[in-house]
């Protein structure tokens, strides 16, 4: 019986009754048991949602960063050549510090590689022309600097040559705003509907000690350790995260397909190559967060109780 | 045997009350300076009228209260300053029976007598040989299969002794053991009690039945207003004189 020789199978013996209590347990209070992991199954799955809501803003603005800062979109009346010679009054403005020049057929090109990547279907080759304009793509020296550069765009004497000058930062500078709001609402929502669980899962939790509580005297005075009395309502509170995160996870990749194409157009920039790590990293956060929530409600529920 | 004097040098008592005094927070005084000691393999009643302390100075020696000045051995364990993970380790060594059994509905007999081992982590094997000798000595091996509920109430409460001696207890605690059977087998349940003080185990039974106190005439420790107010052997349950 000593506890060196013994501590080996004393831990299976531990884990199988507390399996079996616990199993017990949840099948016990079935209404509280579905109850819990209901509210669980639906907080993970808003949990899941603002993971990837936000994760598509991300792309949606690190692609926004990426770009260059001004873009100059030229009047399809401007012949190329015309448009060439614009190149050095736009150098020549104060604050940029070079203007590529972008022909209409290399933004179909551009446009084209663009659509395989998102793998959507390529109907360019129905239109009888190209409808995109050429552009000039605008580098700054300093990419704070893009009001500046505008308002020059906007007095050089060929202005009258362009249709629309793109301030690329003001986009991204919204895109940041937005992004940073959403968070806050993702951040506020998931709060709010974590402490909701935890309410559920402790009073599920407290329930199965309340159906147990004979036993749970009995084991007090025989001499029951700690552990053994508690873990079988650490169990419940984890197997009613995972039953949830397992019901969230089923549902996503039964939708996945589905959400990515929403993805998609919702912010169109979204790489398709990104998919695997975000299904990997909301997988992950789903499941920690559903343990999580459910071991930490077992011990609220456990608090103060059982010494 | 049954009075253990002959160790008294050599081996610890195994219920040792030094100056116990408990108030609760309200300021009622519980317990007031109680001097106690209970040899190893002694039998002892524990009366006096209701509040006069008796479940309070039970509560003591499992650790379920603490008192508020002095020392409490129990079964060398010095359970006045005994941290939390330590006490399931004083409570294997006392087995406790109550007036209402407190068995488990839905385990049979076997199940609820093992339980009590089971939940220490001990060995399945033990769990076995233990369960059987103890569902032995209650006289319950026939029963063993049945349910709480198929027993009569003397056989309940054999199977909460049988639950409380299955991991060989140094000190047996009564609390009104008999206080829901009638006469008959009250005897029986006090004889029951009696052949495991036989076996070694110290016994102390918290009664209000002054019929068998008399009768017997064992060590009588009297309670009154949480004071220790009579401690003699071979007593009755009523002072005399």
């Amino acid at each position: 019986m000593s506890a060196q020789h013994d501590s080996h199978p004393h831990r299976r013996r531990l884990i199988r009754l507390s399996i079996s209590a616990a199993a017990n347990g949840l099948s016990r209070n079935r209404l509280a048991t579905i109850a819990a992991t209901t509210t669980m199954t639906l907080m993970l799955m808003v949990l899941a949602s603002v993971l990837v809501i936000r994760a598509g803003l991300d792309a949606a603005l690190s692609y926004a960063d990426s770009k260059v800062e001004v873009v100059a979109y030229l009047k399809s009346s401007v012949t190329e050549s015309a448009a060439r010679s614009i190149q050095v009054q736009i150098e020549a403005i104060d604050g940029v510090k070079g203007a590529t020049y972008v022909s209409a057929d290399e933004a179909l090109a551009a446009f084209k590689v663009r659509l395989r990547e998102r793998g959507e279907p390529d109907l360019t080759g129905n239109l009888g022309v190209n409808p995109l304009p050429a552009s000039y793509e605008i580098a700054l020296d300093d990419p704070a600097d893009t009001g500046r550069v505008a308002d020059g765009l906007a007095s050089i004497t060929a202005a009258s040559s362009f249709s629309r000058i793109i301030d690329g930062r003001a986009l991204a500078e919204n895109l940041v705003a937005i992004t940073g709001a959403l968070r806050i609402v993702g951040l506020i929502i998931v709060i709010g509907f974590s402490l909701a669980v935890l309410a559920v899962v402790v009073n599920a939790i407290r329930l199965a000690i309340l159906a147990r509580s004979d036993e749970i005297a009995v084991m007090r005075i025989v001499g029951a350790s700690a552990t053994w009395v508690r873990l079988p309502f650490i169990l419940e509170g984890l197997a009613i995260g995972a039953i949830g995160a397992l019901i969230t996870l089923f549902i996503f990749g039964i939708l996945g397909a589905s959400i990515g194409a929403v993805m998609l157009n919702l912010f169109r920039v979204l790489p398709v190559q990104t998919s695997a790590i975000l299904a990997g990293q909301v997988s992950l956060s789903v499941l920690a967060a559903g343990l999580g929530l459910g071991a930490l409600g077992a011990l609220l529920s456990l608090r103060g109780r059982l010494d | 045997m049954s009075s253990g004097m002959s160790h008294a040098e050599t081996e610890p008592a195994v219920v040792d009350l030094q100056g116990i005094s408990v108030t609760y927070p309200s300021g009622h005084i519980a317990l007031g300076d109680v001097n106690l000691k209970i040899e190893r393999g002694e039998f002892a009643f524990l009366v006096g009228p209701s509040g006069a302390g008796k479940s309070t100075l039970i509560g003591l020696l499992v650790r379920d209260v603490r008192p508020t000045a002095g020392e409490v051995y129990v079964a060398g364990f010095p359970v006045h300053r005994l941290s939390g993970g330590d006490v399931p380790k004083l409570r294997r060594r006392i087995g406790v029976i109550f007036q209402d059994f407190r068995l488990l509905p839905r385990r049979t007999v076997r199940e609820n007598v093992a339980f009590a081992l089971e939940v220490t982590g001990a060995a399945p094997e033990l769990v076995a040989t233990a369960t059987d000798r103890a569902l032995r000595i209650v006289g319950l091996a026939r029963l063993a299969d049945r349910y709480p509920s198929e027993l009569s109430g003397g056989e309940q409460q054999r199977t909460a002794i049988a639950r409380a001696i299955v991991g060989e207890p140094e000190l047996l605690i009564a609390d009104e053991p008999t206080g829901n059977l009638d006469p008959l087998i009250s005897w029986e349940i006090m004889e029951l009690l009696m052949d495991i003080n036989r076996l070694g185990v110290t016994v102390l039974v918290a009664t209000h039945d002054s019929d068998i106190v008399t009768t017997l005439r064992r060590r009588v420790i009297g309670l009154e207003g949480g004071r220790l107010i009579r401690d003699e052997a071979n007593a009755t349950y009523h002072r005399v004189g």
